[in-house]
Order: C-alpha cells, then sequence, then structure tokens
C-alpha cells in the first residue's frame, strides 16, 4: 500500500514538472511519435511491393506494430527515463543518497522518474489497434481483450527486465554510452513478425534473447499466429518470474560491488 | 594544418579508451544487421525482384547503410552548443584557430574508432552472408563510391554545423534535433532504399541535400546508377557542399556578431 501511494507523489511532482514547459512537451512529444509513424511508413511502402511478410498481411502487421508500440510508449512513460539516468546517478554518488531511505532500492531507482509524454500518445497505438482490427474481421471476445491485457503487461514486465539487466551489465562495465542506443534496438525490432525467423534463430530470438516474446506474443495469440500459443504464454510467464529474480540478485550485488568501492 | 591534426589525435585516443562502449555498439551494429537480414530474407520469399533490388542488393544496401550512418548522418553538434550557451566559444575566438576546422576534426577523430569496428562487424557479418552479398570488384566504381562517401561526409558535417550554429538565436536545442530526425531517417534512405518511394516523392529528394548523404553513395557501389547520373550526382553533391559552406561562414559571421554583443 505505502508503495502504492509512494509511486502516486511520484508522478504528481514528475507531472507539476512537465507542465511548466509547455512548448517542449509538444516537441517531444512529436520526437516520441516520430519513430511510430517511421515504422508504419516502411511496412506501408513494403506492403505496396508484395502482399505478405511470412503469412502476415498489412493489416496484421499493423496490429502487431499497435501493440508493440503501446508497450514502448508505457515502457518509455515509466522505466526509460530511470534507466537512462542510471549511471548519472553511480557517478554523481546519487545513490548514496537513495540508499539511506527505508524503501525497496529497486523500487525506488527505476520507478522514480516518470515521463507522462508518453502517456499523452498511449492514443494513437490504440487507434491503430482498432482500425487494423476492423480490416481484419475478428470476433473477440470480452475474454479475449483481458488476456490480451494481460499479455501486454507481461510483455511490458519483460521489457523492463531486459531494460534493467543492460543497466546495471553497464554500471557494472563502466560508463557507456551506447546503452541507450541499445535500448532501442531492443523496442525497434520487437514490432516485425516473428515469422521471419526460422530454424535456429526463431529459438535464439523466442527463448534466448526474447525480443519475439514482447510484443509477438499478445498479437500472435490473438490473431491465431501461433502454433501451440498455451505452452508459448507458460513458458513466458516462467521466464520472466525466474528472470525476474536473478536480475534482482544480480542488482543487488552490483550494489554491493558500489558500496565497497566508494568507501 | 598542425593543430588540427593534434585534435584528431586526441579525440581518437579519448574514445579508443572507452573499450566497453565498443563492445557494446558490437551487439548495437550487429543485432540489426541479423534482423534486417531476417527481414528482407521473408520479404523477398518467392520474388526475384522487390523495389527494383535483388535480394543480395537490399541486404548489401542495409550493411553500407549501417556501416555509413555514423559517419554521414548529420546531427545536432551539442558541443557546439555548449560553448555558445557556456561561453567557452570565447576561447576559441581570441586564438588564431578556425572553429570550424576544430570542430570538423573532432568529428573526424571521433569517427575513425567506430568506423574500425563497424568495419570489423561488417567483415565478420559478411563472412557468413557471404552467398547473398554484392562484392563490387570494378575499382573504377569502388574509387567513385569512396569519393562520393568522402563528400557525403564533408557534407553531413556542414548540414550539422550550419544547423548547430542557429543556437546563436536559438534557446531551445531539442527543437533542431527533432526537425533534423524528422526529416533525415527516411530522405536519407535509412530506412528504406529511396527507389521504393511512389515516383513523385523520388524526384522532390533528388534535388534535396539529403539523399546524397546515403542513399547516392551506395547506389553507386551497387552499380545501379549510370555513369553520368553518377557524375551529376557528385555534382550536386559539390553544389551542397558550397551552398552549406557559404551558409555556415555567413552564420558563423552574423552569430559571433550577436554573441559578442553579448559579452559586452
Amino acid at each position: 500500500m505505502r508503495y502504492i501511494y509512494l509511486w502516486f507523489s511520484f508522478f504528481k511532482i514528475s507531472f507539476s514538472k512537465e507542465v511548466e514547459y509547455r512548448m517542449d512537451f509538444l516537441l517531444q512529444c512529436l520526437g516520441y511519435f516520430l519513430w511510430f509513424l517511421f515504422t508504419i511508413i516502411f511496412f506501408k511502402i513494403i506492403y505496396s511491393h508484395v502482399s505478405s511478410i511470412g503469412g502476415w498481411n498489412f493489416y496484421q502487421t499493423l496490429y502487431l506494430i499497435g501493440i508493440n508500440q503501446i508497450i514502448i510508449y508505457i515502457y518509455q512513460g515509466l522505466f526509460l527515463r530511470n534507466f537512462s539516468n542510471f549511471s548519472l546517478l553511480v557517478r554523481k554518488g546519487e545513490l548514496d543518497h537513495l540508499l539511506l531511505k527505508p524503501i525497496d532500492l529497486q523500487f525506488i531507482s527505476t520507478l522514480r522518474n516518470i515521463d507522462i509524454r508518453a502517456f499523452f500518445l498511449l492514443p494513437f497505438p490504440i487507434i491503430l489497434i482498432f482500425y487494423s482490427t476492423s480490416h481484419l474481421q475478428l470476433n473477440l471476445s470480452f475474454s479475449s481483450y483481458f488476456l490480451l491485457l494481460f499479455l501486454i503487461f507481461l510483455g511490458l514486465l519483460l521489457r523492463y527486465i531486459i531494460g534493467f539487466f543492460i543497466v546495471i551489465f553497464a554500471i557494472w562495465m563502466g560508463n557507456v554510452s551506447s546503452l541507450s542506443a541499445l535500448q532501442n534496438e531492443f523496442l525497434k525490432y520487437a514490432g516485425y513478425p516473428a515469422s521471419i525467423y526460422k530454424g535456429a534463430s526463431a529459438i535464439i530470438f523466442t527463448y534466448i534473447i526474447p525480443i519475439v516474446l514482447i510484443a509477438n506474443l499478445p498479437a500472435g495469440v490473438i490473431l491465431g499466429k501461433l502454433k501451440n500459443p498455451a505452452e508459448m504464454v507458460i513458458y513466458t510467464i516462467l521466464f520472466t518470474l525466474i528472470v525476474f529474480f536473478l536480475v534482482r540478485i544480480f542488482f543487488y550485488k552490483a550494489i554491493k560491488y558500489y558500496s565497497s568501492a566508494s568507501s | 594544418m598542425r593543430p588540427y591534426i593534434k585534435i584528431i589525435d586526441n579525440i581518437f585516443k579519448e574514445s579508443v579508451e572507452y573499450r566497453l562502449n565498443h563492445i557494446l555498439s558490437f551487439i548495437v551494429i550487429a543485432l540489426p544487421l541479423i534482423i534486417i537480414y531476417f527481414l528482407w530474407n521473408t520479404i523477398f520469399y518467392g520474388k526475384n525482384l522487390v523495389g527494383g533490388y535483388d535480394k543480395p542488393a537490399i541486404v548489401t544496401y542495409y550493411i553500407l547503410a549501417i556501416l555509413l550512418q555514423d559517419f554521414v548522418y548529420p546531427g545536432v553538434n551539442y558541443e557546439i552548443s555548449r560553448d555558445i550557451r557556456e561561453g567557452t566559444l570565447s576561447n576559441y575566438l581570441i586564438k588564431p584557430i578556425n572553429y570550424m576546422g576544430v570542430q570538423f576534426s573532432i568529428k573526424t577523430g571521433a569517427s575513425i574508432p567506430y568506423s574500425i569496428v563497424a568495419i570489423v562487424i561488417t567483415l565478420i557479418f559478411v563472412f557468413f552472408m557471404r552467398s547473398t552479398i554484392v562484392f563490387q570488384i570494378n575499382i573504377f566504381l569502388l574509387l567513385l563510391f569512396l569519393l562520393s562517401v568522402i563528400l557525403a561526409f564533408i557534407l553531413a558535417f556542414l548540414i550539422s554545423y550550419s544547423f548547430s550554429l542557429l543556437f546563436f538565436w536559438l534557446e531551445r536545442t531539442n527543437s533542431i534535433e527533432l526537425l533534423l530526425n524528422a526529416v533525415l531517417p527516411l530522405s536519407m534512405g535509412m530506412i528504406l532504399p529511396l527507389s521504393f518511394f511512389p515516383h513523385s516523392l523520388e524526384i522532390l529528394l533528388d534535388f534535396l541535400p539529403f539523399k546524397y548523404l546515403l542513399n547516392f553513395p551506395i547506389d553507386i557501389y551497387l552499380a545501379h546508377l549510370k555513369i553520368e547520373r553518377v557524375i551529376q550526382g557528385m555534382g550536386i553533391q559539390v553544389i551542397w557542399i558550397i551552398i552549406f559552406f557559404i551558409l555556415s561562414l555567413w552564420l558563423w559571421k552574423k552569430g559571433t556578431k550577436k554573441y559578442q554583443a553579448y559579452g559586452g
């Protein structure tokens, strides 16, 4: 309960900070919108030359892009800023400040900064999803929407763990500036249809570097693109939980290394 | 010339120190290469030509695009904005040194280590994908390609430099970056080769400078252009270089006048 209350105060602080600079706010919203637009243009042009990519038609791909973009925006809104500031936190010693607080360190260090711009853009991918749904003649029951929301949440959680892992890894190795680039690469390619991977690459990108599980799982389950959806969902839940705890242990190990280095 | 070469050397040594950065950029470069390869492999399923390119040509296109993009992407130079905002520009104004030359040396010095890493990664990738890659063995074309890349590098620097000099007048640094990021990826050909676009748009892009940063050099390598078109394109590269060179000199003159007036 205390943590929910705390999170709402993070939200309030971030909100009041943002509203001060309205022009910047609009510009950055536009900036966040660009890659989404580029991805749509990219696939629109490709589909003007071919009718299907690995069995996915244009509207199915739009659906996937929409799902992926929802995950990207929520990820940007809740976590990304914390992750990109992390090296600063370590270098300037602000982490000491957080270590003193009687709050879970992972909670406060990865959820403190909320980027509300990203939430303002959420309607666009949602519109895209409804637009493609209307072209796909999908008959979705109420429970499948519920399932979709759950799978999006799962994808988001997985995305968070991957992002957090990259950050901790980077801190352990020293100052790294390609970090944000690496984050972006993961975000960008999660929106490609999973059927482009075949054989060994399919196994690698699904089970080891789980780019495919983030957005292709929700979209694939709803669009009926997966051979064994139930097994994949169960695998993703287990994978996410296990890796979540492993990364948490890894994080506290790294922090221990940090405190002994500074004193 | 001596001080500029010294700057190139310093920046080079500085960026070699951050070795992990290069290991990470290995992933940053290799991951898109692999995924883009799979995507296009699937798009070409049962087809020989898409948008005027065959599969080896498109794979080679993206390899070269990723290899060159850091070199020829005219992003905003935040060092210039900092120099203007924080007044460190004065250090250069009182020295007998050309600021444009300094910035050009910095850009050159920083580009070398990245290029080395990118070339190594690309070579590994090329080895595995050797059956679906265009190897250009025509020395004459390779020389033309190299020349157009050098021109593109100079043009990219001048575009970036000119836009960065706008900080003499603008407070908001991110507005310029946003403008560039909105126009560049599509119009340079980073996202798709420009021949995939509708014809009318393609013609418009022929007259703008952006195509000549990336799409044009790669098309030379792929032997997609007749020799007249290559010469014409290089002519356009040179014209844009002259335009942005004059523009940047003019902006510099106006800007430093305003800057000195501020400083009192």
